[in-house]
Protein backbone atom coordinates (compact mmCIF):
# COMPACT_ATOMS: atom_id res chain seq x y z
CA UNK A 1 0.00 0.00 0.00
CA UNK A 2 1.29 3.46 -0.87
CA UNK A 3 1.60 6.18 1.77
CA UNK A 4 -1.57 7.82 3.04
CA UNK A 5 -2.53 11.18 1.60
CA UNK A 6 -2.75 14.26 3.83
CA UNK A 7 -6.54 14.03 3.65
CA UNK A 8 -6.50 10.42 4.79
CA UNK A 9 -4.19 11.22 7.68
CA UNK A 10 -6.44 14.07 8.77
CA UNK A 11 -9.47 11.80 8.57
CA UNK A 12 -7.68 9.20 10.68
CA UNK A 13 -6.94 11.82 13.34
CA UNK A 14 -10.53 13.06 13.17
CA UNK A 15 -11.68 9.55 14.02
CA UNK A 16 -12.76 8.35 10.61
CA UNK A 17 -10.23 5.58 10.55
CA UNK A 18 -10.66 2.77 8.08
CA UNK A 19 -9.06 -0.52 9.16
CA UNK A 20 -6.58 -0.49 6.26
CA UNK A 21 -5.49 3.08 7.08
CA UNK A 22 -5.03 2.22 10.74
CA UNK A 23 -2.98 -0.85 9.85
CA UNK A 24 -0.85 1.17 7.48
CA UNK A 25 -0.14 3.89 10.05
CA UNK A 26 0.90 1.26 12.55
CA UNK A 27 3.29 -0.39 10.10
CA UNK A 28 4.62 2.65 8.21
CA UNK A 29 7.07 4.83 10.22
CA UNK A 30 6.73 7.69 7.73
CA UNK A 31 2.94 7.94 7.91
CA UNK A 32 3.02 7.31 11.64
CA UNK A 33 5.38 10.27 12.10
CA UNK A 34 3.18 12.49 9.93
CA UNK A 35 0.10 11.57 11.94
CA UNK A 36 1.94 12.14 15.22
CA UNK A 37 2.99 15.65 14.13
CA UNK A 38 -0.63 16.69 14.47
CA UNK A 39 -2.05 14.22 16.98
CA UNK A 40 0.55 14.90 19.67
CA UNK A 41 0.03 18.70 19.84
CA UNK A 42 -3.70 18.06 19.87
CA UNK A 43 -3.32 15.64 22.77
CA UNK A 44 -1.16 18.12 24.72
CA UNK A 45 -3.68 20.87 24.03
CA UNK A 46 -6.55 18.65 25.20
CA UNK A 47 -4.62 17.75 28.37
CA UNK A 48 -3.99 21.42 29.12
CA UNK A 49 -7.70 22.18 28.76
CA UNK A 50 -8.73 19.18 30.89
CA UNK A 51 -6.57 20.31 33.77
CA UNK A 52 -8.34 23.63 34.08
CA UNK A 53 -10.54 23.95 37.11
CA UNK A 54 -12.87 26.82 37.98
CA UNK A 55 -11.79 29.29 40.64
CA UNK A 56 -15.24 29.25 42.20
CA UNK A 57 -17.62 26.30 42.40
CA UNK A 58 -19.37 25.83 39.08
CA UNK A 59 -22.82 25.47 40.59
CA UNK A 60 -23.44 27.84 43.48
CA UNK A 61 -27.19 27.58 43.88
CA UNK A 62 -28.29 27.06 47.46
CA UNK A 63 -28.86 23.37 48.03
CA UNK A 64 -31.45 23.90 50.76
CA UNK A 65 -34.46 25.11 48.81
CA UNK A 66 -33.88 24.14 45.23
CA UNK A 67 -35.80 20.86 45.56
CA UNK A 68 -38.93 22.67 46.79
CA UNK A 69 -41.70 23.21 44.25
CA UNK A 70 -42.36 26.78 43.12
CA UNK A 71 -45.80 26.93 44.78
CA UNK A 72 -44.17 26.52 48.19
CA UNK A 73 -43.29 30.24 48.00
CA UNK A 74 -47.01 31.10 47.72
CA UNK A 75 -47.87 28.84 50.67
CA UNK A 76 -45.18 30.50 52.78
CA UNK A 77 -46.46 33.97 51.82
CA UNK A 78 -50.05 33.00 52.68
CA UNK A 79 -48.99 31.67 56.09
CA UNK A 80 -47.08 34.87 56.77
CA UNK A 81 -50.18 36.91 55.92
CA UNK A 82 -52.37 34.79 58.20
CA UNK A 83 -49.99 35.39 61.10
CA UNK A 84 -49.34 39.06 60.39
CA UNK A 85 -52.94 40.17 59.70
CA UNK A 86 -54.33 39.78 63.28
CA UNK A 87 -51.26 41.49 64.73
CA UNK A 88 -51.66 44.42 62.33
CA UNK A 89 -55.36 44.72 63.18
CA UNK A 90 -54.61 44.78 66.93
CA UNK A 91 -52.02 47.48 66.42
CA UNK A 92 -54.50 49.66 64.54
CA UNK A 93 -57.02 49.28 67.38
CA UNK A 94 -54.40 50.40 69.89
CA UNK A 95 -53.60 53.51 67.88
CA UNK A 96 -57.27 54.46 67.56
CA UNK A 97 -58.00 54.02 71.28
CA UNK A 98 -56.74 57.40 72.74
CA UNK A 99 -59.20 59.46 70.64
CA UNK A 100 -62.23 57.53 71.84
CA UNK A 101 -60.93 57.51 75.39
CA UNK A 102 -61.63 61.23 75.86
CA UNK A 103 -64.74 61.58 77.94
CA UNK A 104 -67.77 63.47 76.71
CA UNK A 105 -67.48 65.98 79.54
CA UNK A 106 -63.91 67.02 78.65
CA UNK A 107 -64.80 67.20 74.98
CA UNK A 108 -67.80 69.43 75.70
CA UNK A 109 -65.63 71.70 77.81
CA UNK A 110 -63.12 72.08 74.99
CA UNK A 111 -65.90 72.96 72.56
CA UNK A 112 -67.29 75.59 74.96
CA UNK A 113 -63.89 77.18 75.33
CA UNK A 114 -63.43 77.30 71.58
CA UNK A 115 -66.86 78.85 70.99
CA UNK A 116 -66.27 81.46 73.72
CA UNK A 117 -63.24 82.86 71.95
CA UNK A 118 -64.04 85.91 69.76
CA UNK A 119 -61.32 85.03 67.25
CA UNK A 120 -59.36 81.85 66.76
CA UNK A 121 -56.31 81.55 68.97
CA UNK A 122 -53.91 81.92 66.10
CA UNK A 123 -55.47 85.29 65.12
CA UNK A 124 -55.59 86.74 68.61
CA UNK A 125 -52.53 89.05 68.23
CA UNK A 126 -54.01 90.57 65.08
CA UNK A 127 -57.33 91.17 66.84
CA UNK A 128 -55.66 92.99 69.75
CA UNK A 129 -53.32 95.28 67.76
CA UNK A 130 -55.93 97.44 65.91
CA UNK A 131 -57.89 98.12 69.10
CA UNK A 132 -54.78 99.22 71.00
CA UNK A 133 -53.84 101.50 68.07
CA UNK A 134 -57.24 103.17 68.16
CA UNK A 135 -56.97 103.78 71.89
CA UNK A 136 -53.64 105.57 71.35
CA UNK A 137 -55.22 107.74 68.65
CA UNK A 138 -57.95 108.88 70.98
CA UNK B 1 -30.63 36.38 20.84
CA UNK B 2 -32.61 34.01 22.97
CA UNK B 3 -30.98 30.73 23.86
CA UNK B 4 -32.90 27.71 22.72
CA UNK B 5 -32.92 25.09 25.40
CA UNK B 6 -31.76 21.70 24.30
CA UNK B 7 -34.85 19.84 25.32
CA UNK B 8 -35.71 18.32 21.98
CA UNK B 9 -35.35 14.59 21.81
CA UNK B 10 -32.11 13.26 20.39
CA UNK B 11 -32.12 9.64 19.37
CA UNK B 12 -29.63 7.62 21.40
CA UNK B 13 -30.10 5.17 24.20
CA UNK B 14 -30.09 6.13 27.87
CA UNK B 15 -32.24 5.66 30.95
CA UNK B 16 -33.93 8.91 31.83
CA UNK B 17 -35.18 7.85 35.24
CA UNK B 18 -31.68 7.38 36.62
CA UNK B 19 -29.84 9.95 34.49
CA UNK B 20 -31.10 13.05 36.30
CA UNK B 21 -32.37 11.52 39.52
CA UNK B 22 -29.70 13.21 41.58
CA UNK B 23 -28.80 16.56 40.08
CA UNK B 24 -25.92 17.02 42.51
CA UNK B 25 -24.39 13.97 40.91
CA UNK B 26 -24.89 15.47 37.45
CA UNK B 27 -23.09 18.63 38.56
CA UNK B 28 -20.27 16.64 40.12
CA UNK B 29 -19.75 14.45 37.07
CA UNK B 30 -20.28 16.97 34.25
CA UNK B 31 -19.71 20.39 35.84
CA UNK B 32 -15.99 20.49 35.09
CA UNK B 33 -16.47 19.39 31.47
CA UNK B 34 -19.05 22.11 30.90
CA UNK B 35 -16.75 24.70 32.46
CA UNK B 36 -13.65 23.75 30.49
CA UNK B 37 -15.54 23.59 27.19
CA UNK B 38 -16.88 27.11 27.74
CA UNK B 39 -13.51 28.35 28.97
CA UNK B 40 -11.64 26.94 25.97
CA UNK B 41 -14.29 28.46 23.69
CA UNK B 42 -14.37 31.95 25.21
CA UNK B 43 -10.99 32.18 27.01
CA UNK B 44 -12.54 34.26 29.75
CA UNK B 45 -12.65 32.71 33.21
CA UNK B 46 -15.37 34.97 34.58
CA UNK B 47 -17.60 34.38 31.58
CA UNK B 48 -16.87 30.66 31.70
CA UNK B 49 -17.90 30.40 35.34
CA UNK B 50 -21.04 32.46 34.76
CA UNK B 51 -22.09 30.50 31.68
CA UNK B 52 -21.29 27.14 33.28
CA UNK B 53 -23.50 28.15 36.19
CA UNK B 54 -26.18 29.30 33.76
CA UNK B 55 -25.93 26.06 31.79
CA UNK B 56 -26.42 23.89 34.87
CA UNK B 57 -29.23 26.11 36.12
CA UNK B 58 -31.06 25.82 32.80
CA UNK B 59 -30.52 22.08 32.78
CA UNK B 60 -31.88 21.85 36.32
CA UNK B 61 -34.95 23.88 35.41
CA UNK B 62 -35.55 21.84 32.26
CA UNK B 63 -34.71 18.45 33.78
CA UNK B 64 -38.32 17.31 33.59
CA UNK B 65 -38.22 17.78 29.82
CA UNK B 66 -35.15 15.59 29.41
CA UNK B 67 -36.39 12.42 27.71
CA UNK B 68 -33.19 10.45 27.94
CA UNK B 69 -32.89 10.08 24.20
CA UNK B 70 -29.29 11.29 24.36
CA UNK B 71 -26.67 11.02 27.08
CA UNK B 72 -26.77 13.61 29.85
CA UNK B 73 -23.39 14.92 28.76
CA UNK B 74 -24.59 15.44 25.18
CA UNK B 75 -27.70 17.19 26.47
CA UNK B 76 -25.67 19.48 28.74
CA UNK B 77 -23.17 20.18 25.97
CA UNK B 78 -25.98 21.22 23.69
CA UNK B 79 -27.09 23.81 26.22
CA UNK B 80 -23.46 24.93 26.67
CA UNK B 81 -22.92 25.21 22.90
CA UNK B 82 -26.01 27.42 22.60
CA UNK B 83 -24.89 29.60 25.51
CA UNK B 84 -21.41 30.04 24.02
CA UNK B 85 -22.90 30.91 20.64
CA UNK B 86 -25.27 33.47 22.16
CA UNK B 87 -22.50 34.95 24.27
CA UNK B 88 -20.17 35.29 21.28
CA UNK B 89 -22.84 36.98 19.19
CA UNK B 90 -23.92 39.36 21.91
CA UNK B 91 -22.77 42.86 21.04
CA UNK B 92 -23.00 44.15 24.56
CA UNK B 93 -20.49 41.64 25.85
CA UNK B 94 -17.83 42.26 23.22
CA UNK B 95 -16.32 45.07 25.26
CA UNK B 96 -15.97 42.80 28.26
CA UNK B 97 -14.36 40.11 26.15
CA UNK B 98 -11.68 42.57 25.10
CA UNK B 99 -11.20 44.13 28.50
CA UNK B 100 -11.76 41.01 30.58
CA UNK B 101 -9.47 40.95 33.57
CA UNK B 102 -9.95 37.21 33.89
CA UNK B 103 -8.75 36.46 30.38
CA UNK B 104 -7.18 33.04 30.15
CA UNK B 105 -3.40 32.90 30.04
CA UNK B 106 -2.50 30.48 27.27
CA UNK B 107 1.04 30.21 28.60
CA UNK B 108 -0.21 29.18 32.02
CA UNK B 109 -2.57 26.64 30.49
CA UNK B 110 0.18 25.12 28.34
CA UNK B 111 2.58 25.09 31.27
CA UNK B 112 0.43 22.49 33.01
CA UNK B 113 1.30 19.84 30.44
CA UNK B 114 4.93 20.96 30.34
CA UNK B 115 5.23 20.32 34.07
CA UNK B 116 4.71 16.61 33.44
CA UNK B 117 7.51 16.26 30.90
CA UNK B 118 10.50 14.09 31.73
CA UNK B 119 13.18 16.61 30.81
CA UNK B 120 13.48 20.39 30.48
CA UNK B 121 13.80 20.04 26.70
CA UNK B 122 10.66 17.92 26.52
CA UNK B 123 8.86 20.42 28.75
CA UNK B 124 9.71 23.30 26.42
CA UNK B 125 8.63 21.29 23.38
CA UNK B 126 5.37 20.18 25.05
CA UNK B 127 4.53 23.72 26.11
CA UNK B 128 5.25 25.05 22.63
CA UNK B 129 3.05 22.42 20.98
CA UNK B 130 0.13 23.03 23.34
CA UNK B 131 0.47 26.80 22.92
CA UNK B 132 0.50 26.48 19.14
CA UNK B 133 -2.80 24.61 19.16
CA UNK B 134 -4.25 27.11 21.64
CA UNK B 135 -3.35 29.93 19.26
CA UNK B 136 -4.59 28.00 16.24
CA UNK B 137 -7.99 27.40 17.83
CA UNK B 138 -8.34 31.16 18.37
CA UNK B 139 -8.24 31.63 14.60
CA UNK B 140 -10.89 28.99 13.90
CA UNK B 141 -14.49 29.86 13.17
CA UNK B 142 -16.80 29.35 16.18
CA UNK B 143 -18.26 26.18 14.64
CA UNK B 144 -14.86 24.74 13.82
CA UNK B 145 -13.62 25.50 17.33
CA UNK B 146 -16.70 23.96 18.94
CA UNK B 147 -16.39 20.78 16.91
CA UNK B 148 -12.66 20.51 17.57
CA UNK B 149 -13.09 20.97 21.33
CA UNK B 150 -15.90 18.44 21.57
CA UNK B 151 -13.94 15.89 19.53
CA UNK B 152 -10.51 16.16 21.11
CA UNK B 153 -11.10 17.57 24.60
CA UNK B 154 -14.41 15.92 25.41
CA UNK B 155 -13.76 12.75 23.38
CA UNK B 156 -17.20 12.88 21.79
CA UNK B 157 -17.76 10.99 18.56
CA UNK B 158 -19.19 12.52 15.38
CA UNK B 159 -22.78 11.49 16.16
CA UNK B 160 -22.61 12.93 19.68
CA UNK B 161 -21.14 16.17 18.34
CA UNK B 162 -23.93 16.33 15.75
CA UNK B 163 -26.49 15.90 18.53
CA UNK B 164 -24.82 18.50 20.77
CA UNK B 165 -24.44 21.13 18.06
CA UNK B 166 -27.60 20.47 16.08
CA UNK B 167 -25.52 20.00 12.91
CA UNK B 168 -25.77 17.15 10.46
CA UNK B 169 -23.15 14.43 10.67
CA UNK B 170 -21.60 15.46 7.34
CA UNK B 171 -21.42 19.10 8.42
CA UNK B 172 -19.61 18.12 11.60
CA UNK B 173 -17.06 16.17 9.56
CA UNK B 174 -16.46 19.12 7.24
CA UNK B 175 -15.93 21.55 10.14
CA UNK B 176 -13.65 19.10 11.91
CA UNK B 177 -11.59 18.46 8.77
CA UNK B 178 -11.15 22.18 8.11
CA UNK B 179 -10.27 22.83 11.73
CA UNK B 180 -7.58 20.15 11.60
CA UNK B 181 -6.21 21.59 8.36
CA UNK B 182 -5.82 25.00 9.96
CA UNK B 183 -4.27 23.61 13.11
CA UNK B 184 -1.81 21.59 11.06
CA UNK B 185 -0.92 24.64 8.96
CA UNK B 186 -0.21 26.55 12.16
CA UNK B 187 1.95 23.76 13.53
CA UNK B 188 3.93 23.55 10.30
CA UNK B 189 4.30 27.33 10.27
CA UNK B 190 5.93 27.24 13.71
CA UNK B 191 8.56 24.69 12.66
Amino acid sequence: MSHLSEKEILECIAGETRPEWRDHIQSCPDCSARARQLSEPLRLFADSVREMVPIRPVFRQSQSYRHLPYWSAFVAAALLLLIAAPLFRGRRAEVAQPASAISDEVLLQRIQTAVAESVPGAMAPLAITPSSDSENAE
Amino acid sequence: METVLATEPISHGSDRSTALADFDDVVRVHGQAIYRFILASLRDQDAAETLAQDCLMRAFQARDKFRGDSSVKTWLMRIAVNLVRDHASSERLKFWRRAGKAALSIGAAAQRVADRAYSPEAAVAAKQKAETVWKATADLSPKQRTVLLLRFVEDMDILEIAAATGMKEGTVKVHLFRALQRVRARIEGVK
